[in-house]
């Protein structure tokens, strides 16, 4: 009697579960879980192609590459967008990528187009600097830190919170910052700095919206108590996008002074084996229309690779861009990073 | 020595004691026999302070112990599964008690050897009680409730789990032991043959309260209630209300028993009787079993009532007629 | 015919242990191919890297710390709550203590979303004491502390050890104890010389087990701790995800299978004296009658009900409560399915998921269970090496077997991976071992002379089984198959791991809305977690009470 009870809820459990269609003529985008762009520019692509635009999110930058190297002999997805300068040489090693060369690339800023024969396309940029709260500079009448070092000093005492490299991409962006700034080797090395700054006080987090909405003290806005944080170059007009009042203007800066910001360069590229890999080559194309890179500031706060698109009138006004970002190579990169993180965490966790 | 006095208890619903009073005097063995279920092991239980929800009051030496808990009423309590501890060896279980009254090592470990030995154990001190007989578990169980010198002894069906055979020999061995040692000690069976064995005198309850409170002999021969008799084996028990029953015994000897509800004809009195004793009854015998030295027999009078008897021989066949005389204390009133 | 009976039986016993060298033995190897010999050379630098600085000797030391506090919390608490049911009788006894047992079923990223949802900073006890006492700060910090940790693995390891012990405690009786008293023995002689020494195989037994559960926790360190109390579990995962050092994370998992290993060896040898019969009367439990008395039962009543309801009503009315006005927009919200989303599909339609794979998950745990009992039940050396076989899965972590279905199954004839079979398929290797333990001791409990009976009485094999051992087994197969449905439900390592696209299962959804920044995704969680709370709450009760009047009926 109970077995057949069992068996009987068995059975149902197993028809409720009717196994899901596969439908055709689709393209998948595998991409981070920070990708975001509105419904109708995506509608643009399926109107004018007839292929649906599926969204696979997996993760962050890491995660997702990790997962698309994991799966490269059956992929996921038909193209991969969202793996950065700090992950391409992972990416590239593993051979996931076909090679493809859009025609849109005349238009994309050169300094971006990595020499890897066209595995990959570079679609936007942005920097990872420090931002800080305008008010509290300002009625302290505390100068803003020229340099990395200057953090380290006694003025700059428990004013910081950053994220863990080994777990956020912004937190590893500041990490390569300080990379480059102090080198791995010799009598001051990057480890050193993070013993100081962890001696003046520096809180570390797990990832950007716990430093950001939870640690980060922007005056007028109820939370956190640290007045500088590891952040982007556009955060500061996406505060005043999202401000109330976005007329009164900025609430929060970034500092962009020479090495003291690491620029990530997001690439898309199709995946070898893929599925529908027209579709994707037409993807990359669209990704790089002007339709497509206008609306990229607003909705993903980073900077196009197209030169010739109109930037959105709140980043032209709050927006800086540095001059001279921090710069490690990719394959360096590829090659330290798991030792430079491994080193960092007893430096900064013990 | 011991007295209870009216007491009542009930698990919810159930009422399980309905004013039991009893008197153990001291270095006597009293013994319970009842079926199970009858409120025996509750009784003990109370007397033990194991049981504190009742009614009535409890005795010792002329005090009042009912406030006393337990584990200060030094009375030792032999379980019906022995409840011995599992994790310590034969000696120490022994030893568990005379550890409870602090006394000095060497001491106690002097007793336990002379309690062993008492209890026939000499070479079983370190064992694991797991790895004992139940026989041996049986005098382990003693020998621990013995060993603090409780001043009451409660021992709860302690041959319950043995078999016949050994049940005998050791109800013997028990009496002998207790004796020696001189404790008062209430003795809680089912087994009337155990009871004849081990008590002074014999308490027998039923749904809760004591029916009869007499010596083993007196018991046997003169139960007092017809659960008594019936409890005891005795078969012979009819309504006086029967009009073959007036047929039987009508007219002869003691006329008492009218007056009582029911009646019971002692086998032990009725005997096979010669030409010219009077008076006499005509059966016919119905059936007879062997049981080794004597017959169970069945046999009908005229008047169609069944009697049980033992016959150490059989006078006539199956189906034959045959005289027989039932003494005059043989005929017994018992209460309803 | 005999002969052919025995052939039959032999390639039935084939099915559980080809699932186990397929799914389990061959992606473990892959793995450890894969992280030995990267480039087909054997390369060891993952151990090297292990050994070469103390980072990873502290990681296992605190995973190692964390599960003796939570141990020690767990049965500080369970002991004294264990001894007041086993001697207690009062009334609603058996309904709490079947409640009590909610939380163990319960997947891990609830559990952590009701306790952040209770405790955490903006929880619901600190809005609470501010609202109370007027303050402008929380009073309560627990958000990333060990305690918090602590508090959590207690919740649910508190059910497992309570049960161990109360079942232990019940059958051993109260006629030892009462003997001691009757020899003198006083309230605190009671503990320190029969209570403590009896319980103590039990209280061995629970207690290895709930250290294995904190050993290995995952999804509670991963969702309240983060990676600065990174257990050897989360660690692995984070290697491997992360950081994508596949050698590394494969020394890890090496060195957590080892440790998992020998806890499995001290547990079954627990288990073993656990098992030994105990001479005991009927078990006589005690109305509960003066104030001492109602004080032990009231606060065992109370402690359960504060553990177990606090979190789970905090986390409900977290979800339906919305800036302190009953909004269900939380829950509407879960049937959307939109592009802009993390989710590749409506979070609702995670449940369907779960379901499906839950119920195929179950089944093919049974079935392979069932069989797989039988072999070790058999006679011999196969039996005996089939008990540790099958016990295998539950001592390895379920990310290690997440990574190695990834590396493994992805070629023909075994490509799995895009699958959604892999789901269902790694659901009942973790099932596997839960259906076992259940049906076990009700089959070894089956006398060998009634199906001898049976057989005399004309009974085929086949029809032995099915009229004598299967009714027989009823409530050890509904367990397993409580075990086998719950464990699915919630199982969360693998599955983040597998799950792709179409087919993520609730757990996977929670984990990903919690990760999303931004109020609506976290309070679509809160609305998922109630939903994968009350789905398996249903499968739990539904189960239990087939469990009952399957008793009942045979």
């Amino acid at each position: 009697m109970a077995l057949r009870a069992l068996t009987v809820v068995l059975l149902i459990l197993l028809a409720l579960g009717a196994a899901s269609a596969q439908d055709a003529d689709r393209l998948v985008l595998l991409t981070h879980d920070s990708f975001s762009i509105p419904e109708e520019v995506l509608e643009a692509f399926e109107e004018s192609t007839g292929t649906a635009v599926e969204i696979l999110r997996s993760g962050d930058a890491g995660q997702m590459v990790n997962q698309a190297i994991l799966s490269k002999n059956n992929p996921l997805g038909d193209l991969l967008y969202g793996v950065d300068n700090t992950f391409l040489s992972r990416a590239l090693n593993a051979e996931i990528f076909a090679p493809y060369e859009s025609p849109a690339l005349e238009h994309v800023r050169a300094d971006l187009i990595p020499n890897v024969g066209f595995r990959v396309t570079p679609v936007d940029y942005g920097d990872v600097c420090l931002n800080y709260d305008l008010a509290t500079f300002e009625e302290s009448g505390l100068a803003l830190p020229a340099s990395l070092s200057d953090l380290t000093k006694e003025a700059y005492r428990g004013l910081l919170v950053a994220e863990n490299p080994a777990t956020s991409s912004p937190g590893l962006a500041f990490l390569l910052a300080t990379i480059a700034e102090f080198g791995d080797a010799g009598d001051y090395t990057y480890l050193d700095f993070w013993g100081d700054l962890s001696a003046n006080d520096v809180l570390v987090v797990d990832g950007w919206s716990d430093a950001y909405y939870g640690e980060f003290k922007v005056t007028g806005r109820d939370t956190g108590t640290r007045p500088m944080v590891v952040s982007y170059a556009s955060s500061p007009p996406a505060e005043v996008l999202f401000s109330e009042d976005p007329a009164a203007g900025a609430i929060t800066g970034a500092i962009v002074a020479d090495n003291m910001c690491f620029r990530q360069v997001e690439y898309v590229g199709v995946l070898a084996g893929a599925a529908n890999e027209e579709a994707a080559r037409q993807f990359v194309d669209f990704m790089l229309s002007p339709v497509f890179q206008e609306a990229m500031p607003l909705n993903m706060f980073v900077f196009p690779a197209r030169e010739d698109v109109t930037l959105p009138e709140v980043f032209a006004e709050h927006a800086l861009i540095p001059e001279k970002p921090a710069f490690v190579a990719p394959a360096e990169i590829e090659a330290n990073r798991e030792a430079w993180i491994q080193a960092w965490m007893e430096v900064m966790l013990r | 020595m011991l007295q209870i006095e009216g007491i009542s208890h009930a698990y919810g619903d159930l009422v399980s004691l309905r004013g039991v009073s009893l008197e153990v005097d001291g270095g006597e063995i009293l013994c319970l026999l009842g079926p199970s279920g009858c409120g025996k092991t509750t009784l003990l239980r109370i007397i033990a302070g194991l049981e504190t929800e009742y009614s009535g009051v409890v005795r010792f030496a002329g005090a009042d112990i009912r406030p006393i808990p337990a584990h200060r009423r030094e009375f030792g309590l032999m379980f019906q599964d022995f409840a011995l501890f599992p994790h310590l060896s034969v000696a120490d279980n022994i030893a568990y008690g005379l550890k409870r009254r602090k006394l000095e090592r060497n001491l106690i470990a002097v007793k336990v050897r002379s309690l062993l030995e008492q209890v026939g154990l000499n070479e079983l001190g370190e064992r694991d009680v797991a790895s004992l007989s139940g026989g041996q578990k049986q005098r382990v169980a003693l020998a621990r409730s013995l060993a603090p010198n409780p001043r009451l002894l409660m021992l709860d069906e302690p041959l319950g789990s043995l078999d016949a055979q050994l049940r005998d020999q050791l109800a013997l061995e028990l009496r002998r032991i207790i004796k020696k040692s001189g404790v008062s000690a209430i003795y809680v069976t089912h087994d009337q043959r155990e009871a004849y064995a081990v008590a002074d005198r014999i308490a027998v309850m039923n749904m809760g309260s004591v029916r009869q409170h007499d010596s083993p002999r007196q018991v046997y021969q003169r139960p007092a209630s017809e659960f008594a008799a019936r409890f005891l084996g005795l078969h012979n028990v009819f309504s006086t209300t029967d009009e073959r029953i007036d047929a039987l015994l009508g007219g002869a000897g003691d006329q008492s028993w009218r007056s009582a509800p029911s009646v019971l004809i002692h086998p032990a009195g009725i005997r096979l009787s010669s030409e010219g004793t009077a008076p006499q009854i005509k059966v016919t015998l119905n059936n007879a079993v062997y049981r080794g030295g004597y017959y169970d027999a069945t046999v009908s009078a005229e008047s169609g009532l069944t009697l049980s008897l033992a016959l150490a021989d059989l006078p006539v066949a199956t189906g034959d007629a045959f005289l027989i005389t039932i003494a005059d204390d043989a005929i017994i009133p018992l209460a309803g | 015919m005999i002969r052919r009976a025995r052939y039959i039986w032999r390639t039935v016993y084939l099915a559980p242990v080809a699932f186990l060298a397929v799914f389990y033995v061959y992606p473990l190897l892959s793995l450890f191919d894969i992280s030995l010999r990267p480039a087909g050379l054997l390369d060891l630098s993952g151990f090297v890297r292990l050994l070469s600085t103390d980072f990873y000797l502290r990681t296992l030391l605190f995973t190692v710390y964390q599960a003796a506090l939570s141990t020690a919390f767990t049965l500080l608490l369970a002991l004294p709550c264990a001894f007041v049911f086993a001697r207690y009788r009062f009334r609603g006894k058996s309904l709490i203590l079947s409640l009590a047992t909610l939380p163990f079923v319960l997947p891990t990223v609830v559990v952590a979303l009701a306790f952040a949802s209770l405790l955490g900073v903006n929880g619901l006890l600190n809005d609470i004491a501010a609202a109370l006492f007027s303050l402008d700060y929380e009073p309560i910090q627990l958000e990333r502390t060990l305690a918090m940790i602590i508090i959590v693995h207690v919740f649910y390891n508190f059910a497992v050890a309570l049960r161990i012990m109360t079942g232990y405690w019940s059958a051993l009786g109260f006629s030892v104890e009462e003997a001691a008293r009757c020899l003198g023995a006083d309230e605190w002689a009671l503990w320190r010389d029969i209570r403590l020494p009896l319980i103590r195989p039990a209280l061995l037994s629970a207690g290895v087990l709930v250290f294995i559960f904190s050993f290995t926790s995952f999804g509670v360190i991963l969702i309240l701790g983060g990676i600065r109390f990174a257990t050897l579990e989360v660690q692995i995962y984070y290697q491997a995800v992360n950081m994508f050092n596949l050698p590394l994370a494969a020394a890890l998992s090496l060195v957590q299978i080892l440790s998992m290993l020998a806890m499995m060896i001290v547990y079954t040898s627990t288990q073993k004296k656990i098992h030994l019969a105990l001479a005991s009367a009927a078990v006589i439990t005690k109305v509960v009658r003066s104030w001492r008395e109602r004080l032990a039962v009231g606060s065992c009543v109370g402690l359960i009900s504060i553990l177990l309801f606090a979190p789970l009503l905090a986390l409900i009315a977290r979800s339906i409560f919305v800036a302190g006005q009953l909004d269900l927009g939380n829950y509407a919200s879960l049937a959307e399915k939109s592009r802009g989303s993390l989710l590749f599909i409506a979070p609702l339609d995670s449940v369907f998921n779960s379901l499906r794979f839950a119920g195929m998950a179950m089944l093919a745990a049974l079935i392979l269970g069932l069989i797989a009992s039988y072999m070790i039940d058999g006679r011999g050396r196969l039996s005996r090496l089939s008990d540790a076989l099958f016990m295998l899965p539950l001592a390895t972590s379920a990310v290690t077997l997440g990574f190695g279905f990834i590396i493994a199954l992805d070629e023909p004839p075994l490509n799995l991976r895009a699958s959604w079979l892999i789901i269902p398929i790694s659901h009942t290797l973790v099932a596997l071992p839960f259906v076992i333990r259940s049906v076990l001791p009700s089959l070894r409990a089956i006398p060998p002379s009634l199906r001898q009976a049976a057989q005399t009485l004309g009974a085929k094999p086949f029809e032995t089984v099915l009229t004598i051992d299967l009714p027989l087994l009823g409530r050890g197969i509904a367990v397993g198959a409580t075990f086998a449905f719950t464990v699915s439900m919630g199982e969360f390592g693998a599955s983040l791991f597998v799950a792709q696209r179409e087919s993520v299962t609730i757990p996977v959804v929670i984990y990903r809305l919690i990760g999303d920044p931004g109020l609506a995704s976290y309070r679509q969680s809160l609305a998922m977690s109630v939903v994968l709370m009350l789905v398996c709450a249903c499968g739990f009760f539904v189960i239990e009470r087939l469990r009952v009047a399957g008793v009942g009926e045979f």
